[in-house]
């Protein structure tokens, strides 16, 4: 069943994931070139933000990738009216954790792409020695927010029957209520910010996405 | 477990309207069950509340002995489905969907699968997406046939195929069931071929079950009568008078049923001649009964 | 020989087909210890119901027209010369019973149904 699932949702998603796979490979590659022979940085400050900018375009590609898999693999059932995979002996909730797994390791691609790329970038060129890369983390960060883009795409586009837009609805309430709170309940509002602060940091749940992403930096 | 299906009280909305209503239903182990009913009397909305695809509004659905739809995914271990339209992945191909399909079921067979599959005349490369509506049709039956199924549940499976796939398919379906000893459910407006096939009918009307019992009683039960000199009223026949209509010239035509062959004698007395007993193919039973049902629910109402 | 199975004829399936092999026995067409098709294989090919056919070489059975065993199939039983022209007066009997249901249903009375009868064995003598 697993890898029935695996090739399956490999073989409906290879088209996307060759394209973001190549896209993370050569981004990091283009824009260090770019930077570093066209426009010709090579000042600590500036290889930072050079850092800074292959970081951000890769997350962006990882978090396109999450989100493109989630929509396709929810697209091609859609597309046949759900009744195949509704007939077939498993519950709802193994079916889903399986749709879920699988892309999470066919996500692994555009991550590997990444790493192979930022590696590869970055030993051509001489960084000064107050500075390193990392590539690893890059590609580390890049992978969970893949997943974690692929998880809010799959939860929307699954979210089928009252109890589920419940949840949904729960959630954007109890966002907004916080959000109202902090604004008009002083004394709340230093609580309502550090717990903020803590889900978009390290290592709270966000910060994947919300903290630093760079390549290179000190 | 005597019966495959049993289906009591079921109710389901679509909507603000009641698709089913107070749906009773008893497939017997190891009959083939020709479900009948005109377009939109919800046959294709029950199949789905078998399956567990639909939440029931009320009622209760016990399938090869377990409650649908929460122990759904275990019957349907069990089960060989053949839905109206193709409902498989099209980018896959042909042996590709068998080795996904094969996956889920612990039972496949994958030797009567390759078997089928050359018998069908279909080829492992060729796209799902791309198969004419006969082969898709065959490899449908072939997945439903190649999981060894217990019950098959089967909704419209031979319509807009041509007589030749249609043969192959029906063929290899009854292959199955002469050596398996399957339960075979057919929802199918194809009455002729329900006819051949089936041993039980259910008749559905209107989001209701309007008659259920073995073929041929259902077949032998009707009859058409054409009388001559009939009374305007009549009181105590042995037989029931679902319709009386005007015939050719003078005489009148009774829809009878639990019709005998001694009930002639009836006829000996009084004024009434009867001039010929007409058997009653399944189309025209099928037509008679839901005319009766409906008749019967405009009076009650 | 088993073409044109009517399921729309008054006459169950099952009683069709056990007609034709009846009259096949009696033609001399099927000699003893042929073999007929498989159930499996006959209900695929008429695409009936695989009980019809059960129900059909049972009633044969019953009549001793055939014999089931058990895993290798159903064969046509040792018929005599005797048992043969037996078979052939139960058949000949079996259509006119046919005849006079239709008769009946028609409401054609026997006396009718007699003058009929030697009308056409005359022009059917001539």
């Amino acid at each position: 069943m697993f890898a029935q699932t695996l090739y399956v949702q490999w073989k409906w998603n290879r088209d996307f994931l060759a394209f973001y796979t190549v896209a993370a490979f050569v981004a990091p590659l283009l824009i260090l070139w770019i930077a570093l022979t066209y426009l010709g940085f090579n000042s600590a400050r500036e290889l930072v933000m050079v850092g800074g900018i292959v970081g951000v375009t890769t997350g962006a590609i990882a978090v396109v990738a999450g989100l493109t898999v989630a929509w396709q693999g929810y697209g091609v059932d859609d597309h046949v009216g759900h009744i195949y995979a509704l007939s077939l002996p498993v519950t709802r909730s193994r079916a889903l954790v399986l749709r879920a797994a699988t892309a999470g390791i066919i996500l692994a691609l555009p991550a590997l792409g990444l790493w192979l790329g930022a590696i590869l970038a970055t030993t051509q060129i001489d960084l000064p020695p107050m500075l390193r890369s990392y590539a690893g983390s890059l590609a580390a960060r890049a992978l969970l927010a893949a997943w974690l883009a692929h998880t809010g795409m799959f939860a929307l586009r699954y979210a089928a029957g009252r109890r589920a837009k419940l949840v949904l609805a729960t959630l954007v309430i109890t966002v907004g209520v916080l959000g109202f709170a902090t604004e008009a309940v002083p004394s709340a509002r230093e609580a309502i910010v550090s717990l903020g602060n803590f889900l978009v940091s390290n290592p709270g749940p966000f910060g994947v996405v919300f903290g630093r992403w760079t390549l290179i930096d000190v | 477990m005597t019966h495959a299906i049993s289906i009591d009280g079921l109710a389901y909305r679509a909507g603000r309207h009641f698709a089913i209503r107070d749906l009773h239903m008893r497939v017997p182990n190891g009959s083939v069950y020709g479900f009948l009913g005109p377009n939109g009397s919800g046959k294709t909305t029950t199949i789905r509340l078998m399956l567990g695809m639909l939440p029931p509004a009320d009622g209760t659905i016990t399938v090869l002995g377990h409650d649908v739809p929460r122990g759904a995914h275990h019957a349907l271990a069990r089960i060989g489905y053949v839905p109206e339209r193709l409902h498989l992945y099209p980018m896959l191909t042909v042996e590709e969907t068998m080795r996904y399909h094969a996956s889920f079921y612990e039972r496949w067979d994958a030797a009567e699968g390759e078997r089928l599959r050359r018998a069908f005349d279909l080829r492992a490369e060729q796209r799902v997406g791309r198969l004419s509506k006969g082969e898709a049709g065959k490899l449908m039956m072939l997945l439903a046939l190649s999981v060894r199924p217990e019950l098959l549940v089967l909704d419209e499976p031979t319509d807009g195929l041509d007589p030749v796939v249609r043969r192959d398919v029906l063929a290899a379906l009854l292959e199955y069931v002469s050596s398996h000893g399957a339960t075979v459910l057919i929802s199918s407006h194809l009455v002729h071929e329900q006819e051949r096939v089936c041993d039980w009918i259910g008749v559905m009307d209107g989001g209701r079950l309007v008659a259920e019992m073995p073929m041929n009683a259902f077949r032998s039960g009707i009859k058409r009568l054409r009388i001559a000199g009939a009374p305007p009223h009549t009181t105590s026949t042995p037989f029931g008078i679902l319709a009386r209509r005007a015939g050719a010239g003078r005489e009148e035509e009774w829809v009878v049923r639990d019709w005998r062959d001694d009930m002639t004698s009836w006829f000996a007395s009084g004024d009434a001649a009867l001039r010929e007993v007409v058997d009653l193919d399944l189309e025209e039973t099928f037509v008679e009964t839901l005319r009766a049902a409906r008749n019967a629910g405009g009076r009650a109402a | 020989m088993f073409d044109h199975i009517d399921p729309r004829s008054p006459t169950p399936i099952y009683a069709q087909i056990a007609a034709r092999v009846r009259i096949a026995v009696a033609a001399g067409d099927l000699a003893t210890g042929d073999a007929l098709p498989s159930v499996r294989a006959l209900a695929g090919t008429l695409r009936v119901n695989p009980a019809t056919v059960v129900q059909a070489y049972r009633d044969l059975e019953h009549d001793g027209v055939v014999e089931m065993r058990q895993g290798s199939g159903t064969f046509i039983a040792t018929l005599s010369p005797e048992a043969r022209d037996h078979t052939r007066e139960q058949e000949a009997r079996r259509l006119v019973r046919d005849l006079l249901e239709r008769a009946a249903r028609l409401a054609i009375c026997p006396a009718e149904l007699r003058r009929a009868l030697d009308t056409e064995l005359g022009a059917f003598r001539s």
